[in-house]
């Protein structure tokens, strides 16, 4: 099984607090990768230190058989990114942004154009591709960095909450999208609160919580791990430890 | 009442404070912070002695009112300094709110509407927070002294009105800073609206200045003119207060004054003083009621435009399609990968108030200032080779540099998100930065192509060769300047909205402060060479040369330092990553 990351004891540290502790990490080629965990369990410094914005303070990283250490801009040409803060410069217009990508990308003009117009259409941004980024919705917003992550074509796309702010219309799209993009080989590594979602796209999981990889492997494997039949949102709670603390919690609230 | 102010306060101080605490930020990145913290700081300690000295006078001022049966004239002068004073510090106080709106809303409003405050009192929070206004917190202490000091001089019964008087006064002061404030951020809850109302602004600010020079001569003599017959009036009110003791020159002054200027609050407040002084109920009791309906009034409007604040969603309103398709932009000899950094960077600056005022007011400014001087300067016999038309535009290149300090001292910070989209990028650190400088250039360049054109259109006499060494000494001030604006965006970010004036758009002090001075500092050697070679050589063949040398200088210092600035660019990356997306 070739994989298209892997990470070795990948840590890194914000002063005193250990955001990601010696996390390992395989993501097959092809594969729809889930990264789940709680709010501020690390999934966001995973990315980060991934995709080459965060350095690691420890631990090794190989994506697509290349360092991001040693070969950042290598890397970065085989990558797309939807980060949290969606990347978007707010002052220039959406076909401008597509355009400031591809140009970096070395896409020719046609390549460029094609691309962009199929993007946008597909995102429903067509009609304002030339507006400013600052006057679009969360949810444009969104849209546009996806397709500004998708533009070059990469060969493994990092999602960071991807259908956080989307339309239910817009999200089924964005759903069969991604779909076709693996079933063409290509590999997502993508975190979401939306379990059902994760559940219906994504064939291998990790779990991380308090910055260490406590579950990994496919969807199949963690059924076999925790019970079969169980939904993934039984799983999680159960791999993350939270089913039964709400029930006496705050029996002061009517 | 007490628990909210006091949650606010609280609220408010916490908020400062725990803008220094963060694990994730590096210690340069918290020394920066606190040398910025630090301005303000100064600010306010440079408004103590204000305030201590408008407080004193106003206690002494009082103390004199009291005694206004036995020392007329010093009652006289008393009233003539402060109601200029209070209309001054009046004017002041309303104008500020636009100034600092324009700076940042501060509104948060849709977090406040969610508490379980009544409407009625989140306006009361807003309006006794207007005392927090630096303007009206000089003017505070010397109003409630003054009455103070009319008590201790004798005038108790004049002394209480007085108090009565100010607190009104002050309430009223309160009230319109708030009006005004509201109404600002009413105009500021569409973005394009708010960026015409800045660039206006600014626009006035920057004009005000010249606007007497540019009108010349006849607005001197017009001017002349009415401070004589000011003067002749006030001359005229002396000699008549002379003539008859029983009036005072406050009254004598009252008589040429129009109606309606008696039922302005500052007025209205300093007749309520004078009558409780004099004794005269009738007169006291009116003014009073003139306080009472202004108050009244101002609460009312005041009240009415909170409501339509809170109920006003903020808009973007920019709905109109702009922009370049899918094109980055190229630019012949430059990597597309820097040209798109570069176009990027150049758009960015000129979709922002600050960026089109930096670079598209400097040659209208330039150009008023040649219509100016050449009134006072027509006659001036200039070296060989040099001429006025060269003077303007190498006058607005270097004003250039100057007023792009906002963009160019934080280049990174001001790209927001925008950041990560590099960082994220197949960009080399090389790439980035080039592309920050050759899109700075490309600034400079519009705006100093603008003003050597405008410069050649009203004089275009002097040597080409003189013409093109003032533009190579621009371009060598350039090559400095640049990489030195990137040391200092990479040491001392700052998140800023340069549509924004004021702090909020300003780079972080230090930064900005390095900026300003270096621009006339990396021009005293090119200077002082051409100079030489124009003056004492008489030769425009070596002031080229000179230029051209301080240009290979300049070319030198500008590899050498963007090759050390390219590890400190790739220690700093993740804390302008933290800085540019706010966090």
């Amino acid at each position: 099984m070739s994989l298209a990351l892997q990470t070795r004891g990948l840590t890194r540290h914000f002063g005193d607090l250990t955001a990601v502790d010696s996390v390992d990490l395989e993501v097959p080629a092809g594969s729809f990768y889930g990264f789940l965990g709680p709010n501020g369990a690390g999934k966001s410094t995973t990315i980060k230190c991934l995709t080459g914005l965060l350095r690691p303070s420890e631990g090794e990283i190989r994506i697509l058989d290349l360092d991001p250490l040693e070969d950042p801009v290598g890397v970065k040409k085989l990558i797309g990114v939807l980060p949290e803060d969606l990347a978007l410069f707010d002052r220039l217009t959406a076909a401008e942004t597509l355009g400031f990508v591809g140009q970096i990308h070395g896409l020719d003009r046609a390549t460029l154009e094609q691309r962009s117009e199929e993007l946008l259409t597909l995102m429903e941004l067509a009609g304002r591709k030339d507006s400013l980024v600052t006057d679009y919705s969360h949810g444009m917003k969104k849209k546009l960095a996806l397709a500004v992550a998708l533009l070059p074509a990469p060969k493994l796309l990092f999602l960071d909450e991807p259908f956080e702010g989307i339309d239910a219309v817009a999200s089924q799209q964005i759903r069969n999208l991604l779909k076709s993009y693996v079933s063409r080989g290509g590999t997502i590594f993508l975190t979401s609160h939306i379990l059902q979602i994760v559940e219906t796209l994504c064939n291998q999981i990790g779990v991380i919580q308090h910055g260490r990889l406590i579950a990994q492997g496919s969807m199949d494997e963690m059924r076999r791990g925790t019970g079969d039949g169980r939904t993934l949102e039984q799983i999680f709670l159960e791999l993350v430890g939270a089913e039964a603390e709400a029930a006496s919690a705050l029996d002061w609230l009517t | 009442m007490l628990r909210t102010i006091r949650a606010f306060l609280w609220m408010r101080w916490r908020v400062s404070r725990n803008a220094f605490k963060t694990s994730r930020r590096d210690s340069l990145e918290q020394i920066s912070r606190a040398l910025g913290a630090l301005a303000p700081v100064f600010m306010l300690l440079m408004l103590v002695p204000t305030v201590l000295a408008l407080a004193a006078g106003g206690l002494f001022l009082g103390w004199k009112m009291g005694q206004a049966g036995t020392v007329m004239i010093w009652k006289s002068f008393a009233f003539l300094g402060l109601r200029g004073g209070l209309a001054v510090g009046t004017i002041t106080v309303l104008i500020a709110p636009m100034v600092r709106s324009s700076r940042g809303t501060g509104s948060e409003t849709t977090r406040l509407l969610l508490l379980p405050i009544r409407r009625g009192m989140l306006h009361a929070s807003e309006v006794v927070a207007a005392l927090s206004d630096p303007w009206l917190g000089v003017l505070f202490p010397a109003l409630v002294l003054f009455p103070i000091g009319i008590a201790i001089g004798g005038s108790f019964f004049g002394g209480a009105v007085s108090l009565i008087g100010a607190i009104l006064f002050v309430a009223i002061l309160m009230l319109a800073v708030s009006l005004a404030s509201f109404f600002i951020a009413l105009i500021f809850r569409k973005r394009k609206r708010a960026e015409r109302f800045t660039a206006v602004l600014i626009v006035v600010l920057s004009m005000s200045g010249l606007i007497f020079g540019f009108a010349g001569e006849h607005w001197e003599n017009q001017l002349e003119d009415k401070r004589d017959a000011k003067r002749v009036g006030t001359e005229a009110a002396e000699e008549a207060a002379a003539r008859d003791p029983n009036l005072t020159l406050s009254q004598h002054i009252d008589r040429q004054l129009p109606f309606i200027v008696g039922v302005l609050p500052s007025e209205a407040f300093l007749r309520v003083v004078e009558a409780g002084v004099d004794g005269h109920v009738a007169k006291l009791g009116l003014n009073l009621i003139v306080l009472a309906v202004w108050a009244t009034l101002l609460y009312s409007s005041s009240r009415w435009a909170y409501s339509r604040l809170l109920e006003t969603p903020e808009t973007g309103g920019g709905d109109g399609a702009m922009g370049a398709g899918f094109r980055a932009g190229t630019l012949p000899g430059i990597r597309p990968a820097v040209a798109a950094v570069a176009f990027a960077t150049m758009r960015l600056a000129l979709r922002t108030v600050r960026g089109k005022t930096a670079v598209y007011l400097n040659f209208v400014i330039t150009a008023m200032i040649y219509v100016i001087l050449m009134r006072e300067l027509s006659d001036v016999v200039l070296p060989t080779g040099l001429s006025f038309g060269l003077g303007i535009g190498f006058a607005g290149g270097f004003f250039t540099l100057i007023s792009l300090q906002p963009i160019m001292a934080n280049v990174f910070a001001i790209d927001s998100n925008g950041l990560t989209l590099q960082l994220l990028s197949p960009l080399s650190t090389s790439d980035i930065l080039h592309g920050k400088v050759v899109g700075s250039a490309l600034l400079v360049a519009i705006s100093t192509a603008l003003c050597f054109g405008i410069g050649f259109v009203l004089d275009a006499n002097g040597s080409p060769l003189v013409w093109l060494s003032g533009l190579l000494i621009l371009v060598a001030m350039f090559l400095v300047y640049a990489p030195m604006s990137i040391l200092l965006s990479a040491v001392f970010p700052k998140v800023a909205d340069l549509s924004r004036m004021g702090k909020d758009g300003n780079p972080q002090p230090i930064a900005g402060f390095i900026a300003f001075i270096a621009v006339p500092l990396l021009l005293i050697l090119p200077g002082l060479t051409a100079a030489a070679t124009l003056m004492i050589a008489e030769s425009s063949l070596l002031t080229l040369a000179g230029a051209l040398v301080w240009l290979g200088v300049a070319l030198a210092v500008y590899v050498v330092m963007m090759r050390g600035l390219m590890g400190l660019f790739e220690r700093r990356r993740e804390n302008l990553l933290l800085v540019a997306t706010g966090r």
